[in-house]
């Protein structure tokens, strides 16, 4: 249709040109007569004098010839080469560290001929050194616009852009310079400075504005990349260097022990026992039970001599780790070299002849009592330090029903247990509370099909889109569900709430809810009926709804005749709207 | 846009001759237009033919000595109607049409022995042939003096003024010895009475602004191939933007605003042929056709400056091929929006119409 009415525009377009061409001509004709019969009248408009003469008059010069070159490329190469000339010039004072001068050189090479970067890039040198960093980053700029690939423009603008303060545009043109050019040290070294300015700056910038957990976290995390380069060099033998990145970590986050705990291992093998047992004591005071930094700190006093405290570290060692070998012949060789047998170790000496039985009854020296008599036991809580504790998820576990039956017996015993073990009337009182309410959950449970749902129903909110009325009307999945969710709905909020995405078998299963449990229950329907023929697109769904639709909406109207409430006029016009 | 909301080019009448066509362009204020020929390479004509019902129909005839190259009306005033010519001989003449009150032809060359006339102005501007002729301030107030400019194969620009006989006010050439051939030239720039530049283009393909209050080379540029024909949109007023056409199928238009001389460039490819012309809509300046193999209508577009574009664009609106052979010669109506004139290789005027104009 429309592409036939526009060819028929076409060809009428087409047929009014040839008519206008056709009225055009004779009304040329008829003002061409007019034109030639008109009589010449000599209204001549001012006209500037001839052009030599008004030259002669001005200027004398009777040469009126403009001379050109052809030769384009002669006129460039010349121009080139006085640019590159002012170049040189401008290079030298450069040299002579003369920037003011050198500038002007440039210019003049840049107005000769403006398509070299170099030229560009060298004045934003000059620049820089005069500390014009604005013009500096403009002509970095326009250099890299002409060569982008030019790395000293983007070294140069970096700078320029760092003195600017723009500190992150400036590292985005180091690292394409370094992209550029991998190797150039030089690049690198002010990479290296402008990251730590910017590092600084961050962390200045913090701790002046808030001392908030951020820095710290920030610092902790560089602590431990410093502590890592120090394990590297630990690994290599190189103590001293490692020492160095140790104690950066600690300045930097001085509530790990384990980084002082790794200085003392690197002063232990530089030989300087003094500072070992400093840092231990360090690690001790944040971590009593470092095993590691006891032994360290027994190390370095057994080096300087004092046995009797190296024989007490080593002791403490064993306690906390009585698997350890090491520490036990440390302990056995130092007890020797004592030659004291405190009266603990009497039995320690025995155990180091065979452990394993030993070691046991060590254990259970140490938890035994805590056992329970219930069969489970008590989980001593562990005193260990963030760093320390295992980095792996908890587990979960998982929970299987049991009986009733079974979960009482299990109860009861629970209970048992609890008088057995000589709890306290308060303790057990909680847990029979416990018990109760478990008891009621399975109660519940046991009727889950009949009541979850209306739990569920009444607990739902009217929907206020059609998303969130679809997403829960399919959740409902029997009838009664969905008359009692349809129930909490305002039929008058359909139109706003569907708006224009009424699905057709929404709109039908709508229509089926309605015309079984509301006729059933005996509830209004007119509001819902009155909501549909206001929603956008029911027209179309109406158009196209089937058989079953329109049997649901005709038993809708009958039932509706039954009912006085809804005034006949306006039942009258909904039902032509609804069956024409 | 839709295909149908496409300007259509429609050939309202053509009509075949017998000799090669040089030149065909419009005698303002009529339904009349001009065409020169040549039969041998001797022997010029000229016609005259009319728009009767729609229908190209030759009004006058003439047959000259020397062939004519090439004519425009810019320089004259409407009421007089001078065309002035460029020939094969390089001579510049510029000729009444009417005499009196008759509607005859007074093209004659030298001594015509049948009317005893010769043209109101004649002089031999250059050595060789006339390439290409450009008028200004014909009909315009205010802009200037009207004055011809002369494009030639002997490498000069001559500018002429009407009213200085023998001698040309402004000369444009070559430094030293190696002469290009002019192959177009333009007026622009001429909004008022001191302002004015000329632009030449070459067969090596060197475009040059010559400032004729300053007497000074403006703006130069080069493209890929010679150049063969230069329209500023508009010449009276400040020049906007410069179109030209050459070998190999490239349009260039240079936006020639004030920019400090320099003017960015579209290009655009159409095809590996020849563009003879490209001529602006004189009712809409963004409106121009470039003809060659085939005629190719384009809209030009404003660079926007909110979004900080240095060009603007080029859209194409239709394209037609509407002859066996090249057009070599096209020309508006100044007097009829989207009607044309143009000639082509195959020895065959066509009337064209262009719709749907108004609507860009």
């Amino acid at each position: 249709m429309d592409v036939r009415k526009k060819v028929k525009d076409n060809v009428e377009n087409i047929q009014s040109m040839y008519r206008e061409v056709i009225n055009w001509e004779k009304e040329m004709k008829r003002k061409e007569n007019c034109l030639l019969q008109s009589k010449v009248v000599h209204n001549e408009k001012e006209v500037p004098p001839v052009r030599t003469k008004l030259r002669k008059e001005n200027t004398d010069l009777s040469n009126e010839k403009i001379v050109n070159a052809f030769n384009k490329n002669t006129i460039d190469k010349e121009k080139r080469e006085e640019s590159l000339f002012e170049k040189e010039l401008g290079n030298e004072f450069v040299k002579q560290q003369k920037w003011l001068e050198a500038i002007p050189h440039y210019t003049n090479a840049i107005n000769c001929f403006s398509k070299d970067a170099t030229f560009y890039c060298n004045r934003a040198y000059c620049f820089l050194q005069t500390a014009k960093y604005k013009e500096a980053e403009t002509d970095c700029t326009t250099a890299l616009q002409i060569d982008p690939q030019y790395v000293k423009a983007y070294h140069r603008r970096a700078l320029a852009l760092k003195e600017l303060n723009q500190l992150k545009e400036a590292h985005e043109n180091l690292i394409k310079a370094l992209e550029l050019e991998p190797n150039n040290t030089r690049i690198k070294q002010d990479k290296f400075k402008l990251e730590k300015v910017m590092t600084d700056r961050v962390s200045s910038k913090m701790t002046l504005e808030t001392k908030s957990e951020a820095i710290k976290e920030s610092n902790k995390n560089l602590a431990y990349v410093k502590k890592e380069k120090g394990n590297i060099y630990v690994k290599k033998k190189e103590w001293a260097v490692a020492i160095e990145y140790y104690t950066e970590a600690c300045k930097l986050y001085p509530d790990d022990p384990s980084f002082y705990l790794n200085r003392a291992l690197c002063f232990l093998k530089t030989n300087e026992p003094r500072k070992t047992i400093l840092d231990c004591i360090r690690v001790l005071e944040l971590d009593s039970n470092n095993i590691k930094a006891y032994y360290r700190r027994a190390l370095a006093n057994e080096s300087l001599g004092n046995y009797s405290k190296a024989h007490d570290d080593f002791l403490m060692a064993f306690k906390l780790d009585p698997t350890d070998q090491i520490i036990q012949e440390n302990l056995i060789k130092i007890e020797k070299n004592l030659g004291i047998l405190p009266e603990e170790n009497v039995n320690k000496k025995s155990l180091s002849n065979n452990t394993s039985a030993n070691l046991n009854t060590f254990n259970k020296r140490i938890t035994g009592e805590k056992f329970l008599a219930v069969g489970g036991y008590f989980v001593e809580p562990l005193k260990k330090s963030a760093h320390q504790l295992s980095k792996k998820p908890l587990q979960t576990i998982k929970i299987s029903d049991k009986n009733e039956n079974t979960l009482k017996s299990a109860l009861e015993e629970l209970n048992v247990s609890d008088k057995k073990s000589g709890s306290t009337k308060e303790n057990a009182d909680p847990n029979k509370s416990f018990v109760k309410s478990v008891q009621m959950n399975f109660s519940e449970s046991s009727s889950i099909d009949e009541n979850y749902i209306e739990i569920d129903v009444d607990s739902l909110l009217p929907p206020k889109t059609s998303m969130q009325f679809v997403s829960t009307w399919n959740k409902l999945t029997n009838s009664k569900m969905r008359y009692q969710y349809l129930k909490k709905i305002d039929g008058k909020n359909f139109p706003s709430i569907f708006k224009e995405a009424l699905e057709s078998y929404i709109f039908s299963e709508i229509l089926e809810i309605l015309s079984s449990e509301f006729i059933k229950a005996g509830e209004s329907v007119y509001k819902y009926l009155y909501g549909f023929s206001k929603v956008k697109r029911i027209s179309a769904l109406l158009l196209f709804a089937t058989e079953e639709d329109n049997a649901y909406i005709k038993t809708l109207f009958n039932y509706m005749n039954h009912s006085n409430d809804i005034p006949q006029n306006e039942l009258a016009s909904l039902r032509s709207f609804y069956l024409p | 846009m839709n295909d149908f909301e496409k300007p259509f080019i429609i050939v309202l009448s053509d009509k075949p001759v017998s000799y090669n066509i040089y030149s065909t362009f419009w005698i303002p204020c009529s339904a009349k237009f001009i065409t020169f020929g040549s039969q041998t390479s001797t022997n010029g004509i000229v016609q005259i033919h009319e728009v009767v019902d729609g229908k190209i129909k030759l009004f006058q005839e003439k047959h000259l000595e020397k062939t004519l190259k090439c004519g425009t009306f810019g320089a004259s005033s409407l009421r007089n109607r001078h065309v002035a010519t460029g020939d094969f001989f390089g001579d510049l003449n510029i000729w009444s049409l009417y005499r009196k009150k008759a509607l005859e032809i007074y093209f004659c060359y030298y001594r015509d022995l049948e009317n005893s006339f010769t043209p109101i102005y004649s002089v031999q501007g250059h050595k060789e042939v006339i390439n290409d002729i450009s008028g200004v301030a014909g009909n315009s107030v205010g802009c200037g003096a009207p004055e011809i400019v002369t494009g030639s194969r002997d490498g000069y620009v001559k500018v002429w003024d009407p009213r200085q006989k023998e001698k040309p006010v402004a000369i444009m050439e070559s430094i030293d010895n190696i002469k290009r051939e002019c192959w177009a030239v333009a007026f622009g720039n001429s909004y008022n009475s001191q302002e004015r530049v000329v632009c030449a283009g070459y067969d090596n393909g060197d475009i040059k602004m010559f400032d004729l209050r300053t007497m000074t080379l403006r703006w130069e540029t080069t493209i890929a191939n010679g150049l063969c024909s230069l329209e500023f949109d508009r010449n009276d007023i400040k020049m906007n933007k410069l179109l030209a056409t050459g070998l190999e199928g490239s349009i260039y238009i240079f936006e020639t605003r004030d920019r400090n001389n320099d003017f960015p460039c579209i290009e655009k490819k159409i095809y590996r042929a020849t563009i003879w012309h490209g001529k602006h809509l004189p009712q809409n300046r963004e409106i121009f056709v470039t003809c060659g193999k085939s005629l190719h209508l384009f809209k030009y577009h404003y660079c926007d400056e909110i979004t900080g574009e240095r060009k603007g664009s080029i859209e194409e609106l239709q394209h037609t091929d509407i002859s066996e052979q090249s057009i070599n010669s096209f020309d508006w109506s100044p007097d009829k929006i989207g009607l044309a004139v143009c000639s082509s290789f195959d020895q065959t005027i066509r009337l064209l119409c262009c719709t749907q104009l108004h609507l860009h």
